[in-house]
């Protein structure tokens, strides 16, 4: 894959220094964090108490 | 050897000038060869065809990781809006498990769909009756003539197919 040797890493600020689509690093951590999301929102819903229906 | 020759020059053009890539496209000639010798092989009668097997062109397609520093990095590509990035990033991976699987599907379902033709018109010659004979195996010489080219075709895509996917991960 092309490199981000010629990138001015100076020129992200905050946020986005850490997730961008221009470094090699802030690809690689938003990869992550999309599939830490997902991770997180398959255990949510696999560990919910399923809702028992009230009998009268 | 010109045609090896040639494919280790163009496998050299497609992998690019990093030292990484110094005797890999010794691999990828390597499994040309194979696939090309495998396709050659079952347009005889009675040998038993190795790349019409799932299980085969499979294992020479599934081993596309060989380099984990850049799993991560590959998902996203350069320049990619930021609303899209999380999106783009489960495409690439449904992307990346789907490759090996549509590379053996593609040599089995061509190899076994000309081979397949071959068997039903050959079969069905003593049925015909003895006008349509000449047609039978005019066309039976044609399918020949073109299951030979796709023996040559498709193994070539394969090993080229291999070369650009290897790329991409390295």
């Amino acid at each position: 894959m092309a490199g981000d040797s010629h990138v001015d890493e100076s020129q992200f600020k905050g946020i986005s220094k850490y997730f961008n689509s221009t470094t090699s690093t802030g690809r690689a951590n938003v990869a992550k964090a999309t599939y830490a999301t997902i991770g997180l929102l398959v255990l949510f819903f696999s560990l919910k108490p399923k809702k028992k229906p009230t009998t009268n | 050897n010109t045609l090896l020759t040639e494919l280790h020059n163009e496998f050299k053009t497609l992998l690019g000038e990093k030292r990484a890539n110094n005797g890999r496209t010794f691999l990828f000639v390597s499994l040309f060869s194979l696939i090309l010798f495998n396709n050659f092989l079952r347009l005889f009668p009675y040998v038993f065809t190795r790349t019409s097997y799932l299980t085969i062109t499979l294992t020479l397609a599934l081993p596309l990781i060989n380099n984990t520093n850049h799993i991560f990095e590959n998902l996203v590509p350069q320049g990619t809006p930021s609303p899209l990035m999380p999106f783009i990033v489960c495409i690439e991976t449904i992307r990346n498990i789907i490759r090996p699987g549509t590379l053996a599907v593609r040599l089995t379902a061509n190899i076994i769909a000309g081979h397949l033709l071959l068997t039903l018109l050959g079969n069905n010659g003593p049925r015909f009756a003895q006008s349509r004979l000449g047609i039978a195996i005019i066309a039976q010489i044609l399918l020949l003539i073109l299951e030979s080219a796709v023996a040559v075709i498709q193994s070539y895509v394969f090993a080229v197919l291999r070369t650009l996917y290897s790329r991409e991960v390295n």
